[in-house]
């Protein structure tokens, strides 16, 4: 059968591999965080392969962005949930007192 | 004239009494019948040439010409020449002939299977309960079919059958002593060193017993030559036939590439008016066995020793030429409609496959699966995808804007030759459902139909391919880019489905769907399914519910997933496993048995919360594998490793442990070819033995590091959806390292991590906790 065009892995990695050079003249810490942009846009590829109106680097971002916005979003989640124990505790605290 | 009744078991071309059909009775005796059968086949181009072809066949005897009409699937009506030849052995010769002189003509319905053509002419199929009247001398007047091949519950015969197997692979260190012959209720072991008396045995068995089926291992490849060589050696006639007048059937070896694999099909032995199936060089005949392989003959009409072996793509192509012949369509001979030209942004939407989306890696609760049944196949009969029918202009056409492309209304060839098929899956399948599993039927009537279903299953898997292989005498790729859209469309309507239901879809792979919802029922998954079912207008099964499901990520990066490497696993055992080694052909067993021991300790916890209290005892086990392993207690057969020969051996530029392996044993004067299965035993860095040496390896050579870093990563798979490290599982494993470790050692303590923190379940991973 064989099909023309590359699988959507293919397409991701051939994305990924455009950006050598930048990625190269990243600090090594910087270099981390793209690691991490990176491993958020290889776990969406079959959507990115999906939009086939748009170029891969065009969804690229969106993906990085739907990513952050779930981490920022986990993160404010727990963060309040902490918050509301704290609250919980120094009411009990105070009640106490 | 008298009349018998029984099955259609066998049919083939003789080269004097034109057809041989052969019946088992309902009395259980074979009735053989011979046929005068008229071959037809057309001719098409240019008037002079026909001419001259007119000249060219009168002169042949008996042959009659007549100038027709016939309907041409894509082009539609052809002005021919039809060519009647009396007797399939003649045809042989002259179509031959003809081809030679007149290369340039276009030929139709030349290279059908003579079964497909007697199915056509005489409304029967193969394996048909069937009704014959025939003249004493075996004349064949009439043949009927008492049944059809759609019947659910077909009544068959019970078919003598003999089973003979060497007692030890004939590639082993030692060759086989024995050959084991069952018959009847009889076992009877016999000596290949007394050639004599074996082939005496086996023509003892053949006369007195009969069996309508031979079964053996390695038949094609080693026992029916090796026993043509002792007969003609020791002077003792021996002719495995029932049909004594004909030669037996060989066909030679071949290997080939199929999906981006190399297959080696052995030479074959075929037998005339009995079967022989060498269950070692089948196909997919080990996945449904006799009543599966009974099955795909009666529905495609290919001889049953032929579809045994076979690829189900034969089985399809043959499905297809069955209907056209039915229908009075031309069947092109090495004749392909192109590809319809479509622009580049079209060639990009359409060249693609079914969807397959990355899962979440982690481990989640409450998963059900849920399957469309035979989605290709039904997509193709739902929507009318034929390879004639995308493309078509009529004024009915259902017009897809993405790809450009409308696909017409006239009832395609493809969907015609499917849905009989797919429909009977189906009742099978819902019948095996509706029985509840502790009621008694329900093994019997499962040990009845699942051979059914599984040989209907392959059936349906390669019709989709077939509609865009190259090969094909009906493909044409643009009908199986349609069935790839189409699939796509359908399985993302499902998935919004099922969100809009409140359910998460943890995945999509193809046609199955993967979701869950902590608080779903068995029923609410059911009506889910049931919805999507009347939404898409596709038959879609709830397959089964998991009190948890792991998907699993890749080997260099556990942040990464991958779509078909999971497992979920059931109290009632029908766990669904898919990617990791112990379903891995290249897996030693004793990695896979590892494996599997410790998936058996995670199986018992029902709860996902509580699998991490489960790790002391996984573990143990893995150290006393490994112990086992460092002791060298293991039996060297369950380290061996089996892979595939990609390319033929000279075309090897660097030697990996398989090639080293074949190399071996080419020096030993054997011949690997390509395709075929090489089994080894690492011993070192890039070495390996050939286990199929004659010289067994020295267990001291083992490459034991090896087999252990095998071993650390068949636990690692299983292990690391609840949050295990490899860092950590070298640590506990071979570095001695105690379970305490700090929480920032822990890849799930991150909380941008999907994956639930199991680990953080248990108290004694806390440092802080101890």
């Amino acid at each position: 059968m064989g099909r023309t065009l590359p699988s959507a892995t293919q397409i991701v990695l051939d994305e990924l591999d455009e950006l050598r050079s930048f990625y190269d003249a990243l600090r090594r810490s910087d270099q981390l965080i793209l690691d991490k942009f990176f491993e958020d846009v290889l776990q969406h590829r079959a959507a990115i392969a999906n939009a086939t109106n748009l170029l891969p680097i065009e969804v690229m971002p969106f993906v990085m962005l739907l990513e952050a916005y779930k981490k920022n979003d986990r993160a404010f989640g727990q963060l309040h949930a902490e918050m509301q124990g704290l609250a919980r505790a120094i009411e009990t605290f105070a009640s106490k007192r | 004239m008298k009349e018998y009744t029984g099955w259609l078991f066998d049919l083939y071309a003789h080269p004097e009494k034109g057809l041989v059909v052969w019946l088992v009775g309902e009395d259980g005796r074979p009735y053989r019948f011979h046929q005068d059968f008229e071959i037809t086949f057309y001719v098409g181009g240019p008037v002079p040439r026909l001419r001259e072809l007119w000249t060219f066949l009168r002169t042949r005897e008996k042959v009659k010409l007549v100038r027709t009409t016939r309907e041409d699937l894509f082009d539609g009506p052809q002005d021919l020449m039809e060519v009647r030849v009396p007797g399939p052995f003649k045809y042989q010769r002259l179509f031959k002939q003809t081809r030679e002189c007149f290369p340039d003509l276009i030929y139709y319905d030349v290279d059908i299977p003579l079964s497909l053509r007697f199915m056509a002419a005489r409304n029967v199929f193969l394996m048909a309960h069937c009704k014959v009247a025939a003249q004493p001398d075996g004349n064949l007047i009439d043949i009927t079919a008492l049944d059809v091949p759609e019947e659910l519950d077909p009544q068959l015969p019970q078919l003598r059958k003999l089973a003979l197997s060497p007692d030890r692979e004939p590639s082993s260190k030692t060759p086989p002593r024995y050959l084991l012959a069952k018959y009847g209720g009889f076992s009877v072991r016999a000596p290949l060193d007394k050639p004599r008396e074996l082939l005496a045995l086996l023509n003892g068995i053949l006369s007195a017993y009969d069996p309508d089926v031979i079964q053996t291992r390695f038949g094609d490849t080693w026992l029916f030559p090796l026993l043509e060589e002792l007969s003609r050696q020791t002077g003792t006639p021996f002719h495995p036939n029932r049909d004594q007048s004909v030669p037996v059937l060989r066909r030679g070896e071949v290997t080939f590439f199929n999906y981006g694999r190399a297959h080696y099909r052995g030479p074959q032995v075929h037998l005339r008016g009995r079967w022989h199936i060498d269950v070692e060089n089948c196909m997919t005949y080990g996945a449904y066995g006799l009543l599966g392989a009974i099955e795909q003959t009666r529905i495609t009409g290919v001889p049953l020793q032929e579809m045994a072996r076979r690829s189900p793509g034969a089985g399809v192509a043959a499905m297809q030429s069955l209907t056209a012949l039915r229908r009075k369509v031309l069947i092109p001979y090495q004749h392909q409609k192109g590809e319809i030209r479509k622009t580049y942004a079209q060639l990009v939407r359409a060249d693609r496959g079914g969807l397959i989306l990355q899962p979440p890696i982690g481990i989640f609760a409450n998963v059900a699966v849920l399957d469309f049944t035979s989605m290709m196949a039904s997509i193709m009969i739902e929507f009318n995808v034929s390879p004639e029918t995308v493309g078509a202009e009529d004024e009915a056409a259902f017009e897809i804007p993405e790809l450009g492309i409308k696909i017409g209304s006239q009832p395609g060839l493809m969907p015609q030759t499917l849905k009989p098929m797919r429909d009977k899956r189906l009742a099978i399948k819902r019948l095996l459902k509706s029985l509840d599993k502790k009621d008694p039927r329900y093994r019997s009537c499962r040990h009845r139909y699942k051979p059914v279903m599984d040989g209907l299953k392959w059936l349906t898997v390669v019709a989709y391919g077939r509609l865009g292989f190259a090969n094909s005498t009906f493909g044409r790729i643009n009908a199986h880019e349609v069935v790839s859209y189409l699939s796509r469309k359908v399985i993302l309507q499902a998935k919004a489905i099922a969100e809009d239901r409140g359910f998460t879809v943890l995945h999509l792979y193809v046609d199955s769907l993967f979701v869950s919802r902590p608080d779903a029922s068995a029923e609410d998954f059911q009506t889910l399914a049931d919805e999507i079912e009347r939404e898409t207008h596709l038959p879609i099964e709830l397959q089964k519910i998991y009190p948890w499901f792991a998907f699993l990520g890749t080997r260099d990066n556990p942040n990464i997933s991958v779509a078909n490497r999971f497992y979920a696993l059931s109290a009632d055992g029908e766990h669904k496993i898919r990617g990791i080694a112990l379903r891995r052909s290249d897996t030693p067993r004793f990695v896979a048995n590892t494996q599997t021991q410790i998936l058996n300790i995670l199986a018992k916890e029902p709860d996902p919360a509580r699998l991490a209290g489960l790790l002391p005892e996984a573990l143990a086990v893995a150290r006393e594998q490994l112990s086992l392993l460092k002791k060298r207690e293991v039996p060297l057969e369950e380290l061996v490793v089996s892979q595939t020969l990609s390319r033929e051996l000279s075309e090897y530029s660097h030697f990996s442990a398989v090639a080293s392996a074949a190399r071996q044993l080419q020096l030993r004067g054997k011949s690997p070819r390509m395709g075929q299965r090489i089994r080894f035993i690492y011993t070192g860095p890039g070495t390996a033995h050939a286990w199929d040496l004659p010289v067994a390896p020295d267990p001291r050579t083992v490459d034991l590091t090896r087999y252990r870093e095998m071993i650390l990563r068949a636990v690692y798979e299983v292990l690391h959806p609840l949050g295990m490290t490899e860092k950590m599982l070298r640590d506990w494993l071979f570095g001695g390292a105690s379970y305490v470790m700090s929480v920032g050692e822990l890849g799930s303590s991150d909380p941008t991590k999907l994956a639930l923190p199991l680990f953080n379940d248990i108290k004694y991973l806390h440092v802080d906790s101890l």
